[in-house]
C-alpha cells in the first residue's frame, strides 16, 4: 500500500508538473472579455511567460476554457457541448462579472445565463467587468497552483463535489441544455460507452 | 476538356456549420453554407448568440443608472456609444455642455478610434494567419489604452461623459503626454503599412475580394468606413456635424474600389487622419491643459459667465443634475454618430418620469453582417474569413 | 415643460410634409423635442406608397433607411413601427410613423426598398410581435427559435417554465 502511494506521489509531481506548465486554452470568447483576453496574450502582457500561449482553436487539442463573456441561453447549448468535446482533465475560468453571477444583467435580464456554474463546474473565478489583463495572469496562476497540488484520484471527487445544482427543464429544449441524458456527462465524469454520436443532437429548425 | 473534367468530377452540395464559436467570427456569429466543393452557393448568418436584452433594460433603470450599460455596447468603441446617449438626452433635456467639455469628448472618442481600428487591423490580419501584426498593433494600443485609463480609470469600459458635459478634468501633464503620442503614432503606422501593404499574401488575399458597390451598399445599409472605401462621401462628422467637429478641420478618407484591401486602407489612412485631429483638437482646447488653467483661475477669480478662464465654456460639467430626481420631458430624439463601424443611432423616448420609456440601438455591425451572406456568394470557402474580417464586425453590437 | 411648448407652438407640415400631402397622403405632424426633424404619422396603408415617394423623388432621395424600431403602446392599445430615413445625398432626416393594433400588428413591410429592412423587421417581430406583410423570411432574428412571448412588450413576463432552474 505504501509503496503504491509513492510511485503515486511521485507520477502525479510529474505529471501535474508538465501539466501546470503547458495549459492550452481554448479560445472561447464571447464579449466584452475577449478583448482583455488578447491583449493578455500580446505584448506587454504576454501570457507566453507562463506557459500559457497556445490558444488552440478547437476543443479537443485545449485543456482550459475560459469563458470570456456573456452567456446567453441560446449560447448555452453551444458551450457545454464544447466543453464536453475537450478531453479530461480540463478545466474552466469563468472571466468576469458576467460568467460569475451574470454580473450586471443578474437582476432583469430576460436572456442571460446567471453565472456559468450552473452549467459547467468552475476552477477559478475572476471578477471584474472586464477584469484587468494581470487579473487574467493571476487567475491563471492560481489555477496551475491547484493543479500542482492534484492527485488524479482528487480531481475526480471534486468534479462529483461541485456538481451544480441545476434544476433540469420538465421537457427537453434548445434553449436549455443539459437535457435530461446528458445529465451524467457533463461534469467530468464519464461513464463507460461514452459515445458521441449517440447523444441526442441539437435540433435545426 | 474543361468541362468533361467538371462532369466527372460533380459533388454534391454539402451543408456545413461555421460558429457560433470560431476563432475568426470576432465572437458568437454562427453561418450555415451551402457549399459545392469549395464554391459557396448560399448561406444564411444566425445571430443572437450574445442577445443580453440592453433595450428592454433601459426601460426599468434611471437615465444615470444605464450609462454603464451603454458601455458595453460596443465594447471596442465604447466612448461613441457613451456620447451617442449623452447627445440624446441632452437634446432631450435640452441640457447645455461647455465646450471645454465637448473638447475633451472629441479628444478621446478620435483616441478610441485609433484603438478600435488597431484591434481591426490586429484581427484582419490574424483571420488570414499572420499573427505577428497582432503584437505590433496591442503594443501601441496599450499606449493609448494608459493615456485613457489616466483620465477615466478604465482600460475599456469608461463611463466618463456625463449629461451636459464629463465626469471631471484632464490630469495634470495629459495633454503633453497625448500630444507625444500623436507624434510618434504616424511613425508606428508606417511600421504596419511597410509590414502590410506589399505582402503578395495579403494582396492575392485580398485585392478583388468582397467587392461592394456604392449603390448596393447604401441599399443594404452598409455605413463608416465601409461605405467609404466605395467611394460614397458618407462621413455624419463632415455632412451632419455634431459636437464641435465643425471647429476641428480634418480630410473625409474615401476610396473607390470597395474592395477588401480597400476597406483596410481607408482605416489605416483614417487613423492618421484621427492623430492630426487630436493635434488639432489640444490646440483649440478652450482653456488649454489642466495645469495651466488652474493657476490661471486662482490668479482671475471673477467667476464671471463670458471670462476666459473662469467662465462656461472652459467647465467640464454644464450643470450638476441630480441623478434620481433627473427627469427630461417627455419627446423623443434620435442621435447618430459617426463610430469606427458606421452610424451608431440611438433612438430614446421619454414620457417625462426619470426612465427612458423606450431605447432603440442603431449599429453599423448590424447591416454589416446581414450582407455578409450576399458578399460571400459564389466565392471560396476560403475567402470568407478576409472578406468578414474587412467588414470589421463586433458581435455584440449586432446582437446588443 | 414640454407639453407646453407642444400647445404654444401649432405643428405645421413643413417641406417633406408638404410634398407627401401634395402627393395624396394623409400626414400627421408630430412633434419630435428639439424640432430639428420633420416627424409624421400616417396611414399603414399608405405605407408603401410614402416610402416610395420618399426614396425615388429627385428632391427627397430618403436612400439609407437608418433603422426601424417598433414602439409599444399598451395605454392606446397600439404598436408603432418607426423609420428613420436618411438621405446620403442631401443629408436631411425623416421620421415616419405607422400604427398598427395591439391584438394583431400588421404592417406592410418595406424590404422592395431597402433590403437592410430585412433584418430590422425580423428584429422588430421577434422582441415586439408586429408582424410584416410580405416579408421574405418572417422569423425570429435574436431569441431562439423556440422563445415564448415577446419580450420589449411592455406587459412581458418572463414565465417561460423551462427557465426555472435560473432563478436563485
Amino acid at each position: 500500500m505504501a509503496i503504491t502511494k509513492i510511485i503515486f506521489t511521485t507520477v502525479d509531481f510529474f505529471y501535474n508538473w508538465a501539466r501546470a506548465n503547458s495549459i492550452w486554452p481554448l479560445t472561447f470568447a464571447t464579449s466584452c472579455c475577449a478583448i482583455e483576453m488578447m491583449s493578455t496574450g500580446a505584448s506587454n502582457f504576454d501570457m507566453a511567460r507562463f506557459g500559457c500561449e497556445v490558444y488552440r482553436a478547437t476543443p479537443r487539442q485545449s485543456d482550459l476554457m475560459i469563458t470570456a463573456g456573456t452567456i446567453t441561453h441560446k449560447m448555452a447549448p453551444a458551450m457545454v457541448r464544447l466543453y464536453e468535446q475537450m478531453p479530461e482533465p480540463k478545466y474552466v475560468i469563468a472571466m468576469g462579472a458576467c460568467t460569475i453571477t451574470g454580473g450586471m444583467y443578474e437582476n432583469d435580464s430576460y436572456s442571460v445565463v446567471r453565472g456559468v456554474d450552473r452549467i459547467l463546474p468552475v476552477d477559478v473565478y475572476i471578477p471584474g467587468c472586464p477584469p484587468r489583463p494581470e487579473a487574467l495572469l493571476d487567475g491563471i496562476i492560481q489555477l496551475q497552483k491547484k493543479m500542482r497540488k492534484e492527485t488524479l484520484l482528487d480531481r475526480k471527487k471534486y468534479l462529483e463535489a461541485h456538481k451544480p445544482k441545476v434544476m433540469l427543464p420538465p421537457e427537453d429544449s434548445d434553449i436549455l441544455h443539459p437535457i435530461p441524458e446528458m445529465e451524467i456527462y457533463h461534469w467530468g465524469v464519464q461513464q463507460e460507452g461514452y459515445d458521441l454520436t449517440k447523444l441526442p443532437l441539437l435540433r435545426e429548425k | 476538356m474543361e468541362q468533361t473534367i467538371m462532369k466527372d468530377f460533380n459533388t454534391d452540395t454539402l451543408t456545413i456549420n461555421v460558429g457560433p464559436q470560431h476563432p475568426s467570427t470576432h465572437g458568437v456569429l454562427r453561418l450555415k453554407m451551402n457549399i459545392e466543393g469549395e464554391i459557396i452557393l448560399e448561406s444564411e448568418a444566425i445571430i443572437g448568440y450574445l442577445h443580453r436584452g440592453k433595450e428592454k433594460l433601459a426601460e426599468s433603470r434611471p437615465y444615470f443608472n444605464y450609462l454603464p450599460m451603454v458601455d458595453r455596447v460596443d465594447y471596442v468603441s465604447s466612448a461613441f456609444c457613451l456620447s451617442c446617449f449623452c447627445y440624446a438626452v441632452e437634446r432631450l433635456a435640452k441640457l447645455k455642455v461647455p465646450k471645454r467639455a465637448e473638447y475633451i469628448r472629441l479628444i478621446l472618442m478620435e483616441l478610441n478610434r485609433i484603438a478600435s481600428h488597431l484591434i481591426f487591423v490586429s484581427s484582419f490580419l490574424l483571420d488570414m494567419g499572420a499573427t505577428s501584426i497582432l503584437f505590433y498593433c496591442f503594443r501601441d494600443r496599450e499606449k493609448i489604452l494608459k493615456l485613457l485609463e489616466e483620465v477615466t480609470g478604465a482600460r475599456m469600459m469608461y463611463n466618463y461623459f456625463r449629461f451636459s458635459g464629463v465626469k471631471e478634468d484632464l490630469p495634470h501633464g495629459w495633454c503633453d503626454k497625448v500630444k507625444e503620442l500623436c507624434d510618434e503614432l504616424p511613425k508606428y503606422f508606417a511600421e504596419y503599412e511597410a509590414i502590410i501593404n506589399k505582402n503578395p499574401i495579403v494582396i492575392a488575399r485580398t485585392v478583388n475580394q468582397g467587392i461592394i458597390t456604392a449603390e448596393e451598399g447604401i441599399n443594404y445599409g452598409i455605413t463608416g468606413p465601409n461605405i467609404r472605401a466605395s467611394g460614397v462621401n458618407l462621413d455624419l462628422r463632415k455632412t451632419n456635424p455634431y459636437s464641435v467637429y465643425r471647429e476641428v478641420p480634418f480630410e473625409v478618407i474615401l476610396g473607390n474600389k470597395g474592395d477588401a484591401l480597400e476597406r483596410y486602407k481607408v482605416r489605416v489612412k483614417e487613423m492618421y487622419e484621427s492623430a492630426e485631429m487630436i493635434k488639432k483638437a489640444l490646440e483649440l482646447l478652450p482653456g488649454g491643459p489642466t495645469e495651466h488653467l488652474e493657476e490661471k483661475r486662482n490668479q482671475c477669480g471673477c467667476k464671471k459667465e463670458d471670462c476666459e478662464v473662469c467662465g462656461f465654456d472652459t467647465q467640464v460639467l454644464g450643470e450638476k443634475i441630480n441623478p434620481i430626481a433627473f427627469k427630461p420631458p417627455a419627446g423623443e430624439i434620435m442621435a447618430d454618430v459617426e463610430a469606427p463601424r458606421g452610424i451608431l443611432s440611438c433612438y430614446v423616448i421619454s414620457d417625462g418620469t426619470n426612465k427612458p420609456y423606450r431605447v432603440k440601438w442603431r449599429t453599423g455591425s448590424f447591416s454589416s453582417v446581414q450582407y455578409l451572406p450576399a458578399l460571400i456568394k459564389g466565392h471560396m470557402f476560403a475567402d470568407v474569413m478576409p472578406i468578414f474580417g474587412s467588414l470589421d464586425v463586433v458581435l455584440p453590437e449586432v446582437d446588443r | 415643460m414640454s407639453n407646453d411648448d407642444n400647445n404654444n407652438t401649432p405643428l405645421t407640415l413643413k417641406k417633406i410634409g408638404l410634398f407627401l400631402k401634395e402627393n395624396g397622403v394623409s400626414v400627421q405632424p408630430l412633434q419630435e423635442s428639439a424640432n430639428v426633424v420633420e416627424t409624421f404619422l400616417i396611414e399603414t396603408k399608405q405605407l408603401i406608397k410614402t416610402c416610395e415617394l420618399l426614396k425615388n423623388n429627385k428632391d427627397m432621395k430618403f436612400d439609407l433607411l437608418v433603422s426601424i424600431s417598433g414602439v409599444d403602446k399598451p395605454d392606446e392599445n397600439s404598436i408603432e413601427s418607426v423609420y428613420h430615413l436618411f438621405s446620403t445625398e442631401y443629408h436631411h432626416k425623416v421620421v415616419v410613423k405607422a400604427k398598427a393594433p395591439r391584438d394583431n400588428p400588421v404592417v406592410p413591410s418595406v424590404t422592395n426598398l431597402w433590403i437592410t429592412a430585412d433584418w430590422h423587421e425580423r428584429e422588430t417581430f421577434d422582441l415586439l410581435g408586429i408582424k410584416y406583410d410580405n416579408h421574405p423570411n418572417m422569423k425570429r432574428l435574436l431569441m431562439p427559435d423556440d422563445w415564448i412571448g415577446y419580450p420589449l412588450r411592455k406587459d412581458y413576463i418572463e414565465n417561460d417554465e423551462r427557465l426555472i432552474w435560473n432563478k436563485r
